[in-house]
C-alpha cells in the first residue's frame, strides 16, 4: 500500500516536473540564440510576463487558447524589439535596458490587469488550459504513459526545439554566423553580412520562445493570469544559460534540476513535508546562487563578446 | 556605404552633450511620457482630462497634498540614491526591494528588543536599518569577490529570498500581532517612530534625512577621495586598478552603501508612515527606486526631481482612483513608460544628422 501511494508521488512529481520545465526551457533556449549572437538579454522577465498577460488576455476575450498562444508569442517579439533597437541600432548599455524592460513589463501588466479586473466587475474567467496529448496512444502505460505520453503538446515542442536549436548553431551556416557574432563579429562585417540584421533576427526568436514561455504560464500550468506570475522565471533561464556553458544540451540538464525542485516543492505540501513552505518556496533562488558559485569557472565557455554592441571602428 | 545614398548621415555626437541640451531631452522625455500615459487611459476608457487633473490636484493641490507627495518621495529619495549610487560604479545593485526589507526587518527587530527614551531610540532605529540593507548589499559583494556571481543575479534572488524569509517570520507566532489573522506585526513602539520636524505638518524626519543623504552622497562622489576612485571604478576598472583602487573593496564599499541606503527607505516607510511591518507594505519602492535612479543617472537635483515627481504621482493617484475610477497602477504604468522613453530619447540624443555630400 504504501509502495504503491509512492511510487503514485513519484510518477506525479517526474510528470509535473516535466511540465514545469518546458517555460524555463523554451525561454533558455530562445535566449541561448541571443546570448550567442552577443546580447546579454537581461529582459527575459519581462519578455515572459509581457508574453503571459497578453496571452491570458487574448485567450479569455476570444475564447480561443491558440490565439492566446499567438499573441503571446507577439507580444514576445515585440518587446524584443524593443530591446532590439535599443541595444543594437542605438548601442545603449544592455543592463540598463533590460533592467528597463522588466520594470517597463511589471508596470505595465500590473495596471492593465487591474483595470481589466476593475471593468469586469472584480473577477476575471479562467482559461480553457491545454489539456494533455495521447502520444502515440501510450499514456495508459503503466509508469512511463503518464510522465513520457500525456504532457501538453508544448512540452514536446521545447524539448523538440533543444536538438533543432543545436542543430541550427552547430550545423548550419545561419547557425555558425550567429555564433560568431558573440565571438568575432567583426569578421561577419568586413565579408559584408549585416550584424544588427542577425541579431534583430535572434532577439526575435528569443522573444517568440520567451513569449511561449509566458504564455504557457497561464495557458498550460495556471489557467489564470496574476501580476508577477512569472515568479523570477526568467531569472532563472538566464541562471540556467551561464550554468549550461552556453550549450543546448548542458541546459536541458540545468532546467531539469530547477523543474525537480519545484515540482519536489509542490508534490511536499501535498504529502506534507514538516519544512515551513516559504523554505520549499525558496529553494529555486537558494539553489539558483549555489549554481552560480559553482559554475564561477563557466566564464571561460562566455561568448568573448557577450554584452558588447559592436561598434565599427 | 549605402547610407552615403540618402544625402544624410547620422553621426555620433562627440564627447558629452551639455546642460542645457540633457534638460531639454528630460523635458522631451517627460512630455513624451504623459502623452503615452494619456492615450493608456484614453484606451482604458477613462476620460483622460479629469483623470490628469485630479492626479495634479491630489499631488499638488493643497498643503495636506504636498506634504503628501514628500512623503511618498522619502523612501524613493533613498532608493534612488541606493540605485544610482551604484550604477555610478558600474555595479549592479538591483536588490533594493530586498534591502529595503531588509532594513525594515532589522530595524523593526531592534526596536522590539530594547526600551529607550525616542531620543536614543530613533538613531538606534536608523542605525539597525541601514545595517540590515548594508548587510545584504555586502553578502552580493562577497558573492561577487569570491564566488563570482554577477551581483545584478544574486540581488534579484535576495528580493525573492527576503520576502519569502518575512512571510516565514509573520507566521508561527514570531513577529505576528497576537490575537489577529492578518499577517502583520505589531504597531512599532511610540518611541521608535520617526517624529515630526514642523509643529503642524505631519511629514516625519526621515524626509530631512533623506534630503541630507542626497548631500552627502553628492559630495561623497565629487569631493573625498574615495568619491573620486568610485567614479573612476565605473568608468574604466581596469585603469582605476593600476591606479591603485582594489576593485574588490570598491565592489564591497559600493554595495554596503548602496544596501545601507535603501535599508533606511524601509525605515522610513515603515517607522515614519505604516508603522508595522506586512509582507506587501513595501513592495514596488524599489522597482521606483530602480528608474529614479537610472532616469536621473547620479545628479543628487535630478534625483530630488524625479523622487519628488513619482512621490506626487503616487500621492495624486490615490485622489484619482477615489474620484476618477482609475486605478493608482497607472503610476507603476507611467513610471515604466517614462523610463522606457527617457532611455530611448537619451540615446537618441547622443547621434545628430548630417548631410553627407553625394558621390562619396
Amino acid at each position: 500500500m504504501s509502495d504503491l501511494f509512492e511510487s503514485t508521488i513519484i510518477i506525479a512529481m517526474l510528470a509535473s516536473m516535466l511540465r514545469i520545465a518546458t517555460p524555463l526551457l523554451l525561454a533558455a533556449i530562445g535566449e541561448l540564440v541571443v546570448q550567442r549572437a552577443g546580447i546579454w538579454n537581461l529582459g527575459i522577465e519581462g519578455t515572459m510576463l509581457m508574453g503571459s498577460f497578453v496571452a491570458y488576455m487574448t485567450a479569455i476575450s476570444t475564447g480561443s487558447v491558440w490565439l492566446g498562444l499567438a499573441a503571446g508569442m507577439a507580444a514576445g517579439v515585440l518587446m524584443n524589439m524593443i530591446m532590439a533597437v535599443c541595444a543594437v541600432t542605438l548601442k545603449l548599455n544592455q543592463f540598463i535596458v533590460g533592467l528597463g524592460m522588466n520594470l517597463f513589463a511589471a508596470g505595465i501588466t500590473l495596471f492593465l490587469y487591474r483595470e481589466a479586473l476593475a471593468h469586469s466587475g472584480g473577477f476575471l474567467p479562467a482559461v480553457q488550459t491545454f489539456t494533455g496529448l495521447n502520444l502515440f496512444g501510450l499514456a495508459d502505460l503503466p509508469w512511463v504513459g503518464k510522465i513520457l505520453f500525456s504532457q501538453q503538446f508544448l512540452t514536446y515542442f521545447a524539448f523538440l526545439m533543444v536538438p533543432a536549436v543545436w542543430l541550427f548553431l552547430y550545423r548550419t551556416r545561419y547557425g555558425l554566423e550567429i555564433r560568431s557574432l558573440g565571438e568575432n563579429p567583426k569578421a561577419l562585417d568586413i565579408r559584408g553580412l549585416s550584424v544588427s540584421g542577425r541579431q534583430y533576427a535572434a532577439l526575435a526568436f528569443g522573444g517568440l520562445m520567451t513569449g511561449l514561455a509566458g504564455a504557457f504560464l497561464v495557458l498550460a500550468i495556471t489557467d489564470r493570469f496574476v501580476p508577477g506570475i512569472t515568479s523570477g522565471r526568467g531569472w532563472l533561464a538566464f541562471v540556467i544559460i551561464i550554468a549550461g556553458r552556453w550549450r543546448p544540451w548542458p541546459i536541458v540538464l540545468a532546467v531539469l534540476v530547477f523543474a525537480a525542485l519545484e515540482a519536489f516543492q509542490l508534490q511536499a505540501q501535498g504529502v506534507g513535508v514538516s519544512a515551513p513552505y516559504q523554505l520549499l518556496l525558496a529553494l529555486p533562488y537558494l539553489v539558483a546562487i549555489i549554481v552560480m558559485m559553482l559554475v564561477r569557472n563557466n566564464r571561460a565557455a562566455q561568448p568573448e563578446k557577450l554584452g558588447q554592441p559592436y561598434q565599427r571602428e | 556605404m549605402a547610407t552615403a545614398n540618402f544625402g544624410w548621415r547620422v553621426v555620433k555626437r562627440q564627447g558629452e552633450f551639455n546642460r542645457f541640451s540633457s534638460l531639454l531631452v528630460t523635458l522631451l522625455a517627460i512630455m513624451l511620457s504623459f502623452l503615452a500615459s494619456a492615450l493608456l487611459l484614453f484606451l482604458t476608457g477613462a476620460d483622460v482630462g479629469e483623470a490628469f487633473s485630479l492626479l495634479l490636484e491630489g499631488a499638488f493641490g493643497d498643503q495636506a497634498a504636498v506634504v503628501g507627495s514628500l512623503k511618498h518621495a522619502t523612501p524613493l529619495l533613498f532608493a534612488g540614491l541606493s540605485a544610482g549610487f551604484a550604477f555610478r560604479a558600474r555595479i549592479w545593485n538591483v536588490g533594493q526591494e530586498g534591502q529595503i526589507y531588509a532594513g525594515a526587518m532589522l530595524a523593526y527587530w531592534v526596536s522590539t528588543l530594547v526600551q529607550l527614551p525616542w531620543l536614543l531610540m530613533v538613531p538606534l532605529v536608523l542605525l539597525a536599518g541601514f545595517t540590515g540593507g548594508a548587510l545584504l548589499g555586502a553578502a552580493s559583494s562577497i558573492l561577487k569577490t569570491r564566488f563570482r556571481v554577477a551581483e545584478i543575479v544574486s540581488t534579484v534572488m535576495f528580493n525573492y529570498l527576503i520576502v519569502l524569509l518575512l512571510s516565514y517570520l509573520l507566521t508561527d507566532g514570531l513577529w505576528m500581532e497576537p490575537g489577529q489573522y492578518y499577517m502583520q506585526t505589531p504597531r512599532v513602539a511610540e518611541e521608535a517612530r520617526l517624529p515630526n520636524f514642523l509643529p503642524g505638518i505631519n511629514l516625519h524626519v526621515g524626509f530631512l534625512l533623506a534630503i541630507a543623504a542626497l548631500f552627502t552622497v553628492h559630495l561623497l562622489l565629487k569631493r573625498v577621495t574615495l568619491g573620486f576612485s568610485i567614479r573612476a571604478f565605473g568608468s574604466n576598472p581596469e585603469v582605476a586598478r593600476f591606479r591603485g583602487v582594489d576593485p574588490n573593496s570598491m565592489v564591497f564599499i559600493v554595495l554596503v552603501i548602496s544596501g545601507g541606503l535603501a535599508g533606511l527607505a524601509g525605515v522610513a516607510q515603515t517607522f515614519g508612515v505604516d508603522f508595522r511591518l506586512t509582507t506587501t507594505a513595501l513592495q514596488g519602492i524599489g522597482a521606483t527606486g530602480l528608474i529614479v535612479g537610472v532616469i536621473a543617472g547620479m545628479r543628487p537635483l535630478g534625483i530630488g526631481i524625479a523622487a519628488l515627481l513619482f512621490g506626487g504621482l503616487a500621492e495624486g493617484s490615490m485622489l484619482m482612483e477615489v474620484i476618477a475610477g482609475v486605478s493608482s497602477a497607472i503610476v507603476t504604468a507611467m513610471q515604466a513608460i517614462i523610463l522606457i522613453i527617457f532611455i530611448s530619447t537619451s540615446a537618441i540624443a547622443n547621434y545628430r544628422l548630417t548631410r553627407t555630400s553625394p558621390n562619396v
